[in-house]
């Protein structure tokens, strides 16, 4: 049960409000080094799912790990993790310098230097005298990421963190992941419904859907199903394989069941395909070319026409 | 802990309203001590002792003051959903709590001895040291000093019962009703149904009544130097943070933070 490259893991999770199930079995994995992306609609359980992450909330069944820890165990654990769930909340009446230097204390992270730095990475170094309750959302985001980052976590949990961000704002978060990750191999948690964004920063994705993780897939798997191809429907598929390995050149293709060939070249020019199919005596009987990006994927999934 | 307790001190003094507050109470003492050197221009005589010791008087006072301090120390966590911040760090829930009775606690007593020392420094300047007919310096203070030992532990009763009602009931103002419920109309409720009831169930109600920390309080003025009084008064301060404190801790165990 216990694998110690997932830094979080959920096992039959659930919780209860009542007789409403927001997490109903919720298996899923966040390995270390990941950037995984919680995918879902409102309800869909993202939150409940990163509040139990954090401790805010119990579940009512099934097991959370974190860094292999599970139970009162995980307690110490969240030490090592930074969060920001939901809209970051400080108290209105301190500065954002104040505010920060109460959890630093709070938290026994040593060097009062910490707060300055923290505040400079996520441009507040200018607004630190100003009182939290005169910032606006996008300073209070930042606010809550400098938070998040204080004390240099190992994993990161975040709930929808860019929305409020002006364009600038969204970029140089994106970079500050980026080099979380990269270079303090920080594995984060993120949660959006801006896809477009999370599909620049995510190595792992997880679709959830009405309290349960539909899938779990890499980056490298989702682009490799959703990236553009013909989508060919013949009479011989193995034949059809061989006339483009044989007329093409081409081996960037797949065979699926039902007859079915995707090529994934010749897409600007898809006649050549069609036409040396037809000269080799392969019946071409359909032919479309085919691509998705994350929101399209995420549609289809949980049954389309819903928004994210 | 230490940590907690030392981020609750830099938030406390940094917050103007812990200052305000304090000054509001000290105009009011102001005010108070010099009705009495408004009377002594007036040839009413109210030496030094007799306007301290008046302090005996006011000992309900500290428990509306309670209500401040918990205000100023809790400082709207739910309101501003700022306990997640301290949870989702892994700090136990024990930790905050007790964190923040401390907190309370000390700032009870800062308020206190800065309170007192002010009352009877702005007495002893504006109010003649020469008793005539009423109590001495040197008596007042005794009976001053033997009313805050016996209130210390009782209004630190009363501090934990906010604390318990601070942490499980959302909302200050709603905490503040409980409170009042349990420290003043509670003890009300016990004395009516008691004297109702009457019989040997009357006498234990009015007994539990007469340990309530408002009644213990009350009680003090008319013992004072009776040590025995005195050790009552901090079983009966204990009791009431021992039982809160573990109703509290249990309850906030398991709830959940937004």
């Amino acid at each position: 049960m216990n694998d110690n490259s997932a830094v979080m893991a959920a096992y039959g999770l659930k919780k209860a409000y009542g007789g409403c199930m927001a997490l109903d079995g919720v298996n899923m994995q966040v390995r270390r080094g990941d950037v995984y992306g919680l995918v879902g609609r409102n309800g869909a359980g993202k939150t409940t799912l990163m509040r139990m992450a954090t401790g805010q909330s119990e579940p009512t069944g099934g097991e959370l790990e974190l860094f292999g820890a599970s139970g009162k165990n995980m307690r110490p654990q969240r030490c090592r993790t930074g969060a920001m769930i939901e809209i970051p909340s400080f108290s209105p009446f301190l500065t954002a310098h104040e505010n920060l230097e109460y959890y630093r204390l709070q938290r026994g992270i040593p060097g009062k230097q910490a707060v300055d730095e923290v505040l400079e990475l996520v441009d507040l170094a200018d607004a630190g005298k100003k009182k939290f309750k005169a910032f606006s959302l996008g300073m209070k985001q930042r606010l809550g990421l400098a938070l998040a980052l204080m004390n240099h976590p190992d994993f990161l949990i975040l709930d929808e963190p860019i929305n409020g961000l002006d364009p600038k704002g969204v970029a140089e978060f994106r970079q500050i992941l980026r080099s979380l990750n990269r270079e303090r191999e920080t594995t984060i948690f993120i949660s959006s419904h801006i896809l477009s964004e999370l599909s620049n920063v995510a190595t792992r994705y997880g679709f959830m859907e009405q309290g349960r993780i539909l899938e779990e897939i890499s980056a490298e798997a989702l682009h490799d199903k959703c990236r553009t191809c013909l989508r060919m429907e013949v009479d011989d598929a193995a034949k059809a394989a061989a006339v483009l390995q044989t007329q093409l050149g081409t081996d960037k293709f797949e065979v699926l069941p039902n007859n079915v060939v995707q090529l994934y070249d010749c897409l600007d020019d898809p006649k050549r395909a069609s036409y040396a199919l037809a000269q080799n005596g392969v019946a071409l009987l359909a032919m479309e070319q085919k691509g998705a990006d994350l929101e399209a994927y995420f549609l289809n999934l949980i049954g389309g026409g819903r928004h994210a | 802990m230490l940590n907690y307790i030392r981020a609750e001190a830099y938030k406390l003094l940094h917050r103007p309203y812990t200052y305000i507050a304090l000054g509001v109470l000290l105009a009011l003492e102001a005010l108070y001590a010099s009705m009495f050197a408004f009377h002594n221009s007036h040839s009413l005589v109210t030496p030094f002792g007799a306007a301290v010791v008046t302090l005996v008087e006011m000992g309900t006072i500290g428990f509306c003051i309670c209500l401040l301090i918990g205000d100023i120390v809790f400082a709207g966590q739910y309101k501003n959903s700022t306990l997640k911040n301290e949870v989702s760090f892994g700090l136990s829930r024990a930790q905050i709590y007790l964190g923040k009775l401390i907190a309370q606690t000390l700032l009870s007593i800062a308020y206190l001895v800065v309170m007192m020392a002010f009352f009877i420094a702005l007495c002893a300047v504006c109010l003649p040291m020469e008793a005539g007919t009423f109590y001495s310096a040197p008596e007042a203070l005794v009976i001053v000093g033997y009313f805050l030992a016996a209130g210390l532990p009782l209004w630190v009763g009363a501090q934990a019962a906010l604390c318990m009602c601070l942490f499980l009931v959302n909302g200050e103002m709603a905490s503040s009703f409980f409170y009042v419920g349990i420290v003043f109309v509670l003890e009300a409720i016990f004395d009516v149904a008691g004297l109702l009831a009457g019989g040997p169930v009357g006498d234990v109600l009015l007994t539990i009544c007469r340990y309530f920390p408002r009644n213990m309080l009350d009680g003090a003025k008319a013992v004072v130097g009776d040590w025995m009084y005195l050790g009552k008064a901090w079983l009966v301060g204990a009791f009431w943070v021992v039982v809160c404190t573990a109703i509290g801790l249990y309850g906030f165990r398991k709830k959940e933070i937004k």
